[in-house]
């Protein structure tokens, strides 16, 4: 969908997933790796035995499938100022030759210490360049160059609040998350700028913060106190919503379910099915089946009901559940269509029946591993452009010598008259002829 | 749509000029209504949080789908948009006539880009589902919490606030220009909500057999890496140490003593435990927000866990806008997200709020006069129960909701949702 764009990216481990999603839609990736490699190759986990090997980092493996690497020298904090200087002319000529690029950088740095790659460095350069920058705050404001990790933005934004045991410290989703949702916000946010592209001609410089895209993450409880409302508060599987303990987890004879019990006219039809099966099984009484299953919560507002009758309930779920299997649980739950579903961990999801049938999975081959693994597959089925999930990850700096040439080569488009430039992608983009047409476009209007 | 997974992708291509027009129904309410936070903790249709912020700067328009003049109306709106969204399990719309193959008899270009928990077939799709499901079946929720403990779990619906951002994905590009929408141009078709899985994890697993353990919040190289009480109740401050320079900073804030600020990375590692509690008896009676200043000053990564008392005040919020008080039909104003990210050159368009409900029955037929060349004819407009004064009132609206790029045939779509069947 998005043969014929070209796209730098020069983020780090926290920005990649944005490019990568832009390759599964058929952009041409490039990355760009300081000397040394992407930091993202010394971010775990690693392939065993080959943590200081920079092909050996599952991070990376994980987001930077379909691009090509080049090596560039663009902070020049190194001992070859000489090669920076030459390095970051090579980048010039790279963004002037580019549709969008992407970086994470902590905001003014690259304008500073002469570096002279800053946004409004870059826009002069190439007029039409999308230049999405993925941080934790923001572009500015007082937090702007503050340090943080995924801990310290996940704090920020309240989703660690809202999670852990109650008489435990918060606690975060192990696996890195915050700039995963900054990153899939930006490749959005990319194509919403190149689509405004098409009728300005402009490209812009687009700002997302981390910490404004994990608010999505609170599920809008980020305004209870605007909205003069209760505070969520953290519980062990579950959530302190005002009086209510909504518990989510539930005890299966071997492991943990998830069961989601609540009330309303779309939600409390599903609890009432779950109790006609736990009736019809002889474990709960009729007036617990007859529960008020649609306007429980308006009860308790106006003291007919007590919140201690939903604990009662949700109790007498759990004794059922404990009984009987995961996967009794979830063969029953489909056939009564109810909220029910195992706890899967990772070995669950990845040998999961389902995503075999959707043919979910791809594969890559770490050479330092020698045989191929499961990676996730395409996060889209499109029924007339299926997405090419590309396999292959770039060894550092594989492709510094051809990228290079290829743009010394190559006549630079993106100095096109602004008009004909936007007309040709719109041209382009129309049609199953697209990724033909752009590829010619350097012939058909600068030619 | 419903809920929160639909609504909140097209809630970002409202932000950007495309004109969204929602459909419900009144014979049943949205879920998202039902669910809080609620102004001044009160239930009641208008007063979701939730629903207001998924929903704000969109049209709404209610159709009973039972009575066939509904079926005009939705063909209507249909050969308007450029695409149609629906976040529902695939029996739903087959029950209502509304497949892709359907929607595509109707108007042959059209993009329909449907996200549903575990997408259009395969064995559980016909599971009718919450991200709640989604959180649990992704893994996501096993690995969160403790090593001691049962999973805590990772916060509500979590897959709905991530698969938003590649729904609109291919529905945001793949469109064709104005120019050239009377072509029969082959259309994608999206599918599926559960993408999140954690791809390190499934990697680790392919190549190492290891399961991503539930480590509370420690962190495999940075040592150490936790969350720590401050004075007040309940309140905690996250502190992540980088590497040996920002312990040693650290060290030195605290005043901890030489020998510890000495330790690399896998002496602290070796007495995690020991340090843990060495901090947290430093941070203890101390004010979070002074702390958090104290160590970024000295370089050392922290924050406050901010609750949303505290994000409504956050200077970085503030600056960065984030929050908008929006004029309100009921309520005068509402609270609701900005968002998430900036286009500086030309910025989103000012937000406006969700529709109420109940002037929902007619508020879109501006749309039709506005956009399409297919405008429904007054006969139309009676069937379905829309009267000329209404038609004007809808028309009023257009005003502020086609702002941006909208009219100029922008990101138009039509955002779709109705209570499950």
């Amino acid at each position: 969908m998005l043969t014929g764009l070209r796209v730098l990216d020069a983020s780090d481990h926290r920005g990649q997933l944005a490019g990568q999603i832009l390759a599964d839609l058929g952009a041409e990736v490039i990355l760009i790796e300081p000397p040394g490699g992407s930091p993202s190759r010394r971010v775990g986990p690693f392939i065993d035995g080959h943590e200081q090997d920079p092909d050996g980092s599952l991070w990376f493996w994980s987001y930077n499938r379909g691009k090509r690497s080049v090596v560039l020298d663009l902070h020049g904090d190194g001992a070859d100022p000489a090669r920076a200087d030459a390095d970051r002319e090579r980048f010039r000529e790279l963004v002037r030759s580019a549709d969008v690029l992407i970086d994470s950088a902590i905001p003014g740095s690259m304008s500073e210490a002469g570096r002279g790659l800053g946004p409004s460095e870059l826009a002069e350069l190439n007029p039409a360049l999308v230049h999405t920058s993925i941080t934790a705050f923001g572009q500015d404001g007082p937090k702007a160059r503050w340090h943080a990790t995924d801990l310290i933005v996940v704090a920020a934004g309240m989703q660690l609040s809202m999670m852990g045991d109650s008489d435990r410290p918060p606690v975060r989703v192990p696996l890195e998350q915050a700039f995963l949702h900054a990153s899939a916000e930006a490749a959005a946010a990319t194509l919403i700028a190149l689509r405004e592209r098409r009728r300005s001609g402009l490209g812009q410089h687009v700002d997302v913060s981390a910490q404004q895209a994990i608010l999505q993450a609170t599920q809008s409880y980020a305004l209870s106190s605007l909205l003069n409302a209760a505070e969520i508060r953290r519980m062990s599987g579950g959530t302190k919503a005002g009086p209510f303990n909504v518990r989510v987890r539930s005890k299966a004879a071997d492991g943990y379910v998830s069961n989601t019990i609540l009330f309303g006219e779309a939600i409390g039809p599903f609890g009432r099915r779950l109790f006609e099966w736990i009736h019809a099984e002889g474990e709960c009484t009729d007036d617990e089946l007859h529960f008020e299953w649609i306007d429980f919560v308006a009860a308790v507002t106006e003291g007919r009901r007590s919140p201690a009758e939903y604990d009662h309930i949700q109790d007498v779920a759990e004794a059922f559940t404990a009984k009987r299997t995961k996967a009794e649980l979830l063969a029953e739950a489909l056939r009564r269509r109810l909220l029910l579903v195992p706890i899967a961990n990772v070995a669950d999801v990845v040998e999961a029946e389902h995503y075999q049938v959707r043919d979910y999975w791809r594969t890559v081959e770490p050479p330092a591993l020698g045989r191929a693994i499961r990676v996730p597959g395409p996060f889209v089925k499109c029924s007339k452009t299926p997405l090419q999930i590309p396999t292959t990850v770039p060894a550092m700096g594989a492709d510094t010598g051809q990228v290079l040439a290829d743009v010394a080569r190559r006549p630079d488009v993106r100095t096109c008259p602004i008009p004909q430039l936007v007309w040709t992608q719109v041209a382009g983009a129309a049609g199953p002829s697209a990724g033909r047409s752009r590829a010619s476009r350097s012939s058909t209007s600068c030619g | 749509m419903w809920v929160m997974a639909g609504p909140a992708s097209t809630r970002v291509l409202a932000d950007h000029g495309a004109t969204v027009v929602r459909v419900e129904t009144f014979n049943r309410t949205e879920t998202a209504r039902t669910i809080g936070p609620f102004l001044n903790d009160l239930g009641g249709s208008e007063n979701s949080g939730l629903y207001q912020n998924m929903n704000a700067g969109k049209l709404g328009i209610t159709l009973d789908l039972a009575k066939p003049e509904a079926r005009g109306v939705i063909e209507d709106l249909v050969r308007w948009a450029d695409i149609v969204t629906d976040s529902f399990s695939p029996k739903a719309m087959r029950g209502w006539g509304l497949t892709y193959e359907d929607l595509c008899a109707i108007k042959p270009d059209i993009i329909v880009a449907s996200t549903c928990l575990f997408g259009q077939y395969g064995p559980l799709s016909s599971l009718a589902g919450f991200g709640t499901m989604g959180a649990a079946m992704s893994g996501f929720y096993e690995m969160t919490g403790w090593p001691d403990r049962p999973p805590a779990g990772v916060f509500g619906a979590y897959t709905d606030y991530l698969s938003p951002r590649y729904h609109l994905r291919p529905a945001g590009r793949s469109r064709t220009p104005r120019a050239h929408r009377r072509r029969p141009v082959p259309r994608p078709v999206p599918s599926g909500g559960v993408h999140g899985v954690p791809a390190p994890a499934v990697l680790d697993y392919g190549a190492n057999g290891r399961l991503a353990p539930a480590m509370g919040n420690r962190h495999p190289t940075m040592k150490p890496h936790g969350v720590f009480p401050v004075a007040g109740e309940d309140r905690w401050i996250a502190i992540a140490v980088e590497g040996d320079e920002q312990w040693r900073a650290l060290c030195g804030l605290a005043g901890f003593d030489g020998e510890l600020a000495a330790l690399d990375g896998a002496a602290r590692r070796a007495r995690e435990d020991e340090l843990e509690a060495t901090i947290a008896a430093w941070t203890n009676a101390r004010d979070g927000f002074e702390l958090q200043q104290t160590l970024q000053d000295g370089g050392v990564a922290a924050h406050v866990v901010q609750t949303s008392a505290d994000l409504a005040t956050d200077p970085q919020l503030v600056h960065r806008n984030h929050f908008r008080n929006v004029a309100h039909a009921d309520h005068g104003t509402f609270w609701i997200e900005g968002p998430r990210f900036r286009c500086r050159a030309r910025p989103t368009r000012s937000a406006t709020p969700a529709r109420p409900w109940a002037s929902t029955r007619s508020t879109c037929w501006w749309a039709y006069s506005a956009t399409t060349t297919n405008a429904p004819g007054r006969r139309r407009r009676r069937r379905a129960g829309v009267s000329r004064a209404t038609f004007r009132r809808g028309a009023i609206g257009a005003g502020s909701a086609s702002a941006g790029f909208a009219h100029q045939g922008g990101l138009s779509g039509c955002g779709r949702r109705r209570s499950e069947g």
